[in-house]
């Protein structure tokens, strides 16, 4: 189960891992000059990777002889022999090493800030986390079947305990900067097991009210629920933890963007959108279409969909939400919020196009249908039209509106640029796979001189994405060409780098990378005799130089902006 | 040319709405068309819909007795739906091939493959001889 994913990646992590620390270890190395620093990275690589392993081993035997004592039934012989091995020679190992890296910290205070130790409590945190979860489902579900499993629960208190130290660990060692992978990745792992839960238990519920009627004994669906249940419960306690008391009060950067609006609004509109197309279509076939056999087996799939729906909502709905504080102005974040829905849409009324293609193609070449039909895939070309056409539509005429407004602002917006440059790419990319098929078919039939109208329906979804390509590019590309028609105003002229000599100033190299653009690196003096630098006399006197290369300097003699060529 | 973006939805969604009301109204006349049990690739499609209703003694009609194959046929795999379409017939003399290609399951989950079967005719008929696909061999099933 989870173990042996565990031990698969961590098998596939030793070489890249590294590799990556071999890398960054000669960079830095190339940096600083310093001899040791790679040597220090290659021996923090093996000293936390082997430390992870024997707390893996020493937990999976931990785990199995408090699971004995708890009453749960295992095997003895190999089994035995294998659990007092793994604690035997584990857990003294991993705790010696722990006491050297411990003993070492206390040392050289600079080990506690090493990137190798912050990747260690993340993933350490993250695999606990991982087999803490599975075991507590076995839990809960055991004790809502009135079941109990002593094993499962020994592997929630090791699994629990480890995690838990690691998570104190990890929030006494990591500052945001360095807390945001173990916070945002464990938030991820709760939301989607939150949601698939959801989805699930909603759907066996509905199936159980809606299908199989209330006097109606059905063998196995209390199980069902119950085990349902149990994961839901399970992923709100990590969400919770993660989320709501963790990764929610981090700064707003761009892996936190990344996590609440592709992942949390993306992925919950996208499910969304793909349940809800499937339960439009069962509707529209059994309406309009040609069912297949009694209702019972007709809506079979439909009470999960439905739940997958909802959950799907729910989760844009929330990350939307999160998003909507501030809403006065149009920001960046506001427009990948409004472009990521508007693709999402169009994906699916651009697969619709290219379904209304394939549903003709079959409606006009001979071929037997058993148990499909035409009719079906129509509707199911219509389906995601009637889905896909009205979301993209109301986020691409807010968008045009605020094209409308501000058409410079929305033409050079960097979103829009990439959305239109992204659009190309996988139409392009996706046009010329379907070229390639549709070609192969055709040569392929007339090489064996049986082209026919078979040969025409073979080809039928590459040219289904053809068409479907055609169109979204054919009407990007007339946006594209009105786009490049707006006059935007000339970029401002500034220096395109600084060199700033003086006092630390965590803040003035983005304040002048947001203000200028221009690339920045920071030389701190020495010497004590830099006064602290004031944001706006800096950006005041770079302004006023025109050179391409600018060093600024501060002394005791005020501020100095020195234009510099780059080679002698 | 400041409408052209909409010029050109304006006309994809037209194409779409007409290719649409084709689909539609060439999908709602459309009949299964006639098998004929005389032509080589008749009797072959005729044999994969039996099989497809689960009809195994109609399937067995279609088959030469000297395969051995009885109702009920042996275990096979099939997916619930199907789409089936000659690709060839070649008929030499007495002895006639069909390419048959097969696409089984529905929507995304859809895996095409082609089949070929052999037959020879039989008075006003053909039957199927050889393996063919999907049960290939009768024989061993019998005790």
């Amino acid at each position: 189960m989870g173990l042996s994913i565990v031990f698969t990646l961590l098998g596939l992590a030793v070489p890249v891992g590294l590799v990556a620390v071999l890398v960054l270890a000669i960079r830095r190395r190339g940096q600083d000059g310093s001899p040791g620093t790679g040597a220090r990275g290659v021996r923090r690589f093996f000293q936390y990777l082997l430390l992870l392993a024997l707390m893996i081993v020493a937990a999976i035997g931990v785990a199995d002889l408090l699971g004995r004592l708890l009453g749960a039934d295992a095997p003895g012989g190999e089994t035995l022999a294998r659990t007092l091995a793994f604690t035997l020679v584990g857990l003294p190992l991993a705790l010696l090493i722990a006491w050297w890296t411990r003993r070492s910290m206390a040392r050289d205070p600079e080990e506690a800030h090493a990137v190798g130790y912050a990747i260690h409590l993340t993933v350490a945190a993250l695999i606990a986390l991982v087999v803490a979860m599975f075991s507590l489902q076995t839990v809960l579900a055991g004790l809502l079947r009135g079941s109990f499993d002593g094993g499962a629960l020994a592997a929630v208190l090791v699994w629990g305990a480890l995690w838990a130290l690691h998570w104190w660990l990890a929030a006494r060692a990591l500052d945001h900067g360095r807390a945001w992978p173990h916070l945002l990745f464990g938030s991820l792992i709760g939301l989607g097991t939150t949601i698939v839960a959801l989805g699930l238990l909603l759907g066996s519920s509905l199936e159980v009210l809606l299908l199989d009627g209330g006097g109606q004994l059905v063998v196995g669906s209390a199980r069902q629920l119950a085990g349902h249940g149990a994961t839901l419960a399970v992923g709100i306690l990590v969400w919770v933890r993660y989320w709501l008391w963790g990764g929610l009060r981090l700064p707003r950067t761009v892996p936190w963007l990344v996590t609440v609006l592709p992942v949390g609004v993306g992925g919950g509109l996208i499910l969304a959108v793909s349940a809800a197309s499937v339960l439009l279509w069962q509707v529209l076939v059994w309406v309009a279409g040609d069912p297949n056999g009694t209702a019972r087996q007709h809506f079979a799939d439909a009470p999960g969909a439905l739940a997958f729906a909802v959950a799907g909502l729910v989760a844009w709905w929330y990350h939307r939400a999160l998003l909507a504080e501030s809403h006065e102005t149009r920001t960046e974040v506001d427009r990948v919020h409004e472009y990521l829905v508007a693709a999402i849409g169009l994906l699916a009324a651009a697969a619709g196009v290219g379904m209304v293609v394939v549903a003709v193609i079959e409606s006009f070449t001979p071929g037997l249908d058993l148990g499909v039909s035409v009719l079906n895939t129509l509707l199911g070309a219509l389906t995601l039209l009637l889905v896909g056409v009205p979301l993209w539509w109301l986020f691409w005429a807010r968008i045009r509106r605020a094209q409308a407004g501000d058409p410079e602002g929305e033409v050079s917006s960097p979103t829009r640029r990439t959305y239109l440059v992204l659009l190309f790419g996988i139409a392009g990319v996706a046009a010329v796979i379907a070229l390639i098929v549709t070609v192969f078919v055709l040569l392929q039939d007339v090489l064996a001189g049986t082209a026919s109208g078979e040969t025409i329906r073979s080809m039928r979804y590459a040219l289904g994405v053809l068409l479907a390509t055609a169109a979204v590019s054919a009407y990007h590309g007339a946006v594209y060409r009105e786009d490049r028609a707006v006059t935007l105003p000339a970029a401002p002229l500034g220096p395109r780098t600084v060199l700033l000599i003086g006092a630390p100033a965590p803040d003035l190299e983005q304040s002048i990378r947001r203000a200028t653009g221009a690339r920045t690196e920071l030389l701190v003096r020495t010497d004590g005799t830099a006064p602290p630098w004031s944001e706006e006399a800096v950006l005041a006197a770079i302004a006023t130089q025109p050179g391409e290369h600018l060093v600024v300097l501060t002394d005791g003699e005020g501020l100095r902006v020195i234009p510099v060529h780059r080679r002698p | 040319m400041r409408d052209r973006p909409a010029l050109v939805l304006g006309l994809v969604a037209a194409l779409v709405a007409v290719l649409a009301i084709v689909a539609a109204v060439v999908a709602g006349t459309r009949e299964h068309p006639a098998l004929d049990a005389g032509t080589p690739d008749g009797v072959v499609q005729l044999y994969v819909v039996a099989l497809y209703d689960g009809d195994d003694a109609t399937a067995v009609q279609y088959l030469d007795p000297a395969l051995g194959c009885t109702d009920p046929l042996p275990e096979r795999y099939l997916a619930g739906t199907a789409r089936i379409g000659v690709a060839a017939t070649t008929v030499t003399g007495d002895r006639a091939t069909v390419d048959l290609r097969i696409e089984e399951g529905a929507g995304l989950d859809t895996w095409s493959h082609r089949e070929t079967f052999t037959l020879r005719r039989d008075g006003e008929t053909w039957l199927i001889t050889g393996h063919p696909w999907p049960i290939y061999e009768c024989e061993r099933w019998v005790d």
